[in-house]
């Protein structure tokens, strides 16, 4: 797929793993916060999800401290959908300014958790018919606001049954091959353009963890070679070994002969091995 | 299947997952969940995780390892960080284990017996410890923690009425905060140990883990020249169990 659909699962959680999947199709599950028991149904099937699911929130009213904390939790889970590393959550509502404070909200609690980028979009337009669907696909791909480096918003469609996705895939795909020949250029620029962003994005982030993990480095070798660590090498020296009298250490030497770690003829020489491997 | 008597809560910074989840195999002979967090931006773990989750999920069969649940955060208040984020995921399931294990996979490459301390604190998983612990567990109800002798300090001077550690205005903060009302200051270096999971759940049920998380400082903390949350939260997660009436005992 060349732009990314959002298929929102509303009124059924159908067999996860039999699903379609590629590249750019995406699978969400809408959720209610504000339902009991909404969340830990979601969450339950995120965990065992063979494929990458995210949420979409039906947001009627403000989120509560709890669900912000929950929805957070779904953001660890390895099967949590990511676009580029982004943690991907819809929300979906009527009232656009709730849309965009409930945005700032989880945008808030997740740079408290490290998360910097989360990307949470709202859903619009919410479309339902397979004919929606494709207009609204075939508009987009012609439209200035496709970014041919994969980088796009998704399109959000409602499927009301598992034929219904397989339906709107194949005819979302039949745009994709009728662009192919129309314009074959066109489309195969969009495509090394897709893969060329993607494997920048690998490398840049390669980049960035080495330059981090060589700063940690740096940062131990310093405390390395700081007093610091000298010191409590001769603390712990002196209060372990040098604060025992020397008949004491003596008789050690002749019990790590005994034991094997050291050899016989090092106690009376000084020009022997001394130490066993 | 038995129900599994221990969490296990790992952390991991630095790769290398079918080793740990072997080792954990091998060494725990009680049936146990393997908690498994994975720091996102470590350099050390980049890859597709999906694979890795099926590989590591293959390898339970038919040892005491019951499930693995993987978690996968930023690097975010070290192995603290990474430990709530895992007693979150546990505070989902429905039937908590009588017993947790707390470790990650330490290197302290700062300290120059940094090796010796993690063997060392490894010790814990030793077949002979594990039944040593349990065994303790069970003729003391009181006992709320076990590590390694060793590994237990105490930096409250009770002469000064006051922490010996650069993180004491956090520690008494966050005692005032989370009414830990303790006596007892031992708490285990390197924080890893067995606890019984009954008065650590209980806490953060009450305070939830992601709440505290969100307080932990970002990214390679040291607490060498100046404290920490984080490394505050390393002497809190024993002192909230002894607050609930528990002690501790080194083995």
């Amino acid at each position: 797929m060349i732009y990314p659909v959002f298929f929102i699962l509303e009124d059924f959680f159908p067999s996860v793993p039999d699903l379609p999947a590629g590249d750019d199709i995406h699978y969400s599950i809408l959720v209610d916060p504000a339902v009991e028991g909404a969340l830990d149904s979601a969450y339950a099937l995120v965990e065992r999800s063979g494929l990458p699911l995210s949420l979409t929130l039906n947001i009627r009213k403000s989120l509560s401290e709890d669900e912000i904390r929950s929805i957070t939790s779904f953001l660890f889970i390895p099967g949590y959908l990511r676009v580029f590393d982004r943690r991907v959550i819809n929300l979906a509502g009527e009232n656009p300014r709730l849309l965009a404070d409930s945005a700032k909200t989880l945008s808030g609690y997740l740079s408290g958790q490290g998360i910097l980028e989360p990307l949470i979009q709202p859903v619009f337009p919410k479309l339902r018919s397979v004919e929606e669907l494709t207009a609204h696909y075939r508009q987009l791909l012609l439209s200035d606001k496709f970014e041919s480096d994969g980088n796009n918003t998704g399109i959000f469609f409602y499927p009301s049954s598992e034929t219904l996705i397989r339906s709107a895939i194949s005819s979302l795909e039949q745009v994709d091959r009728t662009l192919s020949q129309d314009s074959p250029g066109f489309y195969n620029l969009i495509g090394r353009n897709k893969t060329l962003s993607k494997e920048l994005y690998a490398v840049q982030k390669i980049h960035a963890l080495t330059a981090q993990e060589l700063n940690n480095q740096r940062q131990y070798v310093d405390v390395l070679r700081s007093d610091h660590a000298a010191n409590e090498l001769q603390e712990y020296y002196t209060r372990e070994y040098e604060i025992l009298p020397l008949w004491f250490k003596r008789v050690g030497h002749i019990v790590k002969v005994f034991t094997g770690k050291r050899t016989l003829r090092s106690l009376f020489r000084d020009d022997v091995k001394k130490y066993k491997d | 299947m038995s129900a599994a008597l221990f969490s296990v809560f790992f952390h991991n910074y630095y790769g290398d997952h079918e080793a740990w989840v072997k080792l954990f195999t091998q060494q725990i002979r009680q049936p146990f969940i393997l908690y498994y967090n994975i720091v996102e931006d470590s350099v050390y773990n980049i890859g597709d995780d999906q694979p890795l989750v099926s590989r590591l999920r293959e390898s339970i069969s038919g040892s005491f390892l019951k499930d693995i649940v993987l978690r996968r955060s930023p690097n975010q208040g070290k192995d603290i960080g990474g430990k709530l984020v895992l007693l979150d995921a546990c505070l989902h399931e429905a039937l908590p284990t009588p017993f947790s294990i707390f470790l990650h996979d330490k290197k302290s490459p700062y300290k120059i017996q940094g090796q010796q301390w993690k063997n060392r604190l490894f010790g814990i998983i030793e077949p002979d410890f594990i039944e040593k612990a349990l065994s303790s567990f069970t003729r003391n109800d009181k006992l709320g923690i076990i590590a390694g002798s060793s590994d237990i300090r105490d930096e409250y001077d009770h002469s000064l009425k006051s922490f010996i550690s650069t993180n004491r205005p956090q520690l008494q903060q966050f005692q005032t905060t989370f009414h830990i009302n303790t006596t007892d200051y031992r708490y285990v270096a390197g924080t890893m140990f067995l606890a019984r999971s009954s008065p650590l759940l209980d806490f953060f049920r009450k305070y939830p883990p992601l709440d505290i998380r969100k307080t932990l400082e970002k990214g390679n903390i040291m607490d060498e020249t100046s404290g920490s949350n984080t490394h505050a939260w390393e002497r809190m997660l024993c002192w909230l169990i002894f607050a609930q009436g528990y002690t501790i005992k080194g083995l």
